[in-house]
């Protein structure tokens, strides 16, 4: 949804409706905060906590 | 980790590891946790992605060729006539399928947005595929070497873009 609408303000620039220019980092960003809050994470936390049963104890356990 | 032979531990790593080796590591006192893994790990996204530029019947462009750029996500882990699920999350209460986006930006800053495009995970006849394809036919208006910065993003999951 946010992407559609960033996608939207970019070619409302190019045609000069829109000063707004969305980046690629921007996209980037927007996709990864999705990611992040689907699983209820944080940044720093490891993608592994994605996986049910995953704990920092069994982590660590498994890097050990 | 060392025991078995694990280059390192991505989440990436552990998907691709067989349920074998994942059994091995001996994470859980409980085995009914690693069957929930194992189901879990089938829907995760684990893929092989492409990207290619080429003008089709040459192999040097001219200024009027029209150069097809070429980008494409399998699902190594689903058979050709599945495709991807609902997203599996333990905190979020709500269906969602997962997807993938391609972002294209020029190579020079890797800011400007060339193509963002989400794809689709369908065959030409429209049925369900493990692998989307999306092709752009373009004519740059000029010959010579074009560079662009290709990410490949899955909305759903951490780690596998």
């Amino acid at each position: 949804m946010m992407l559609s609408v960033c996608n939207e303000l970019n070619a409302a620039n190019r045609q000069g409706m829109s000063p707004k220019k969305i980046v690629a980092k921007n996209f980037a960003t927007i996709l990864e905060f999705g990611q992040y809050f689907f699983h209820g994470l944080f940044e720093r936390d490891d993608p592994l906590l994605q996986l049910p049963g995953f704990t920092q104890e069994v982590i660590k356990n498994y890097r050990r | 980790m060392k025991d078995n032979q694990i280059p390192e531990g991505s989440i990436q790593t552990f998907c691709k590891l067989t349920p074998a080796q994942r059994a091995k590591l001996n994470l859980f006192e409980d085995k009914a946790q690693m069957v929930q893994v194992e189901k879990v790990i089938r829907a995760l996204p684990i893929v092989k992605c492409e990207a290619k530029g080429f003008t089709e019947g040459e192999e040097k462009s001219t200024m009027s060729d029209a150069i097809t750029l070429h980008f494409s996500v399998e699902y190594l882990n689903l058979a050709k006539d599945e495709t991807p699920g609902y997203t599996h999350s333990n905190t979020f209460g709500f269906l969602k399928r997962q997807q993938w986006w391609i972002i294209v930006a020029d190579a020079a800053t890797q800011q400007q947005v060339i193509l963002a495009q989400q794809l689709d995970f369908t065959d030409k006849d429209g049925k369900d595929s493990n692998k989307a394809v999306f092709e752009l036919k373009q004519r740059f208006g000029r010959a010579g070497t074009f560079s662009f910065h290709v990410s490949f993003k899955c909305d759903s999951y951490v780690g596998f873009d």
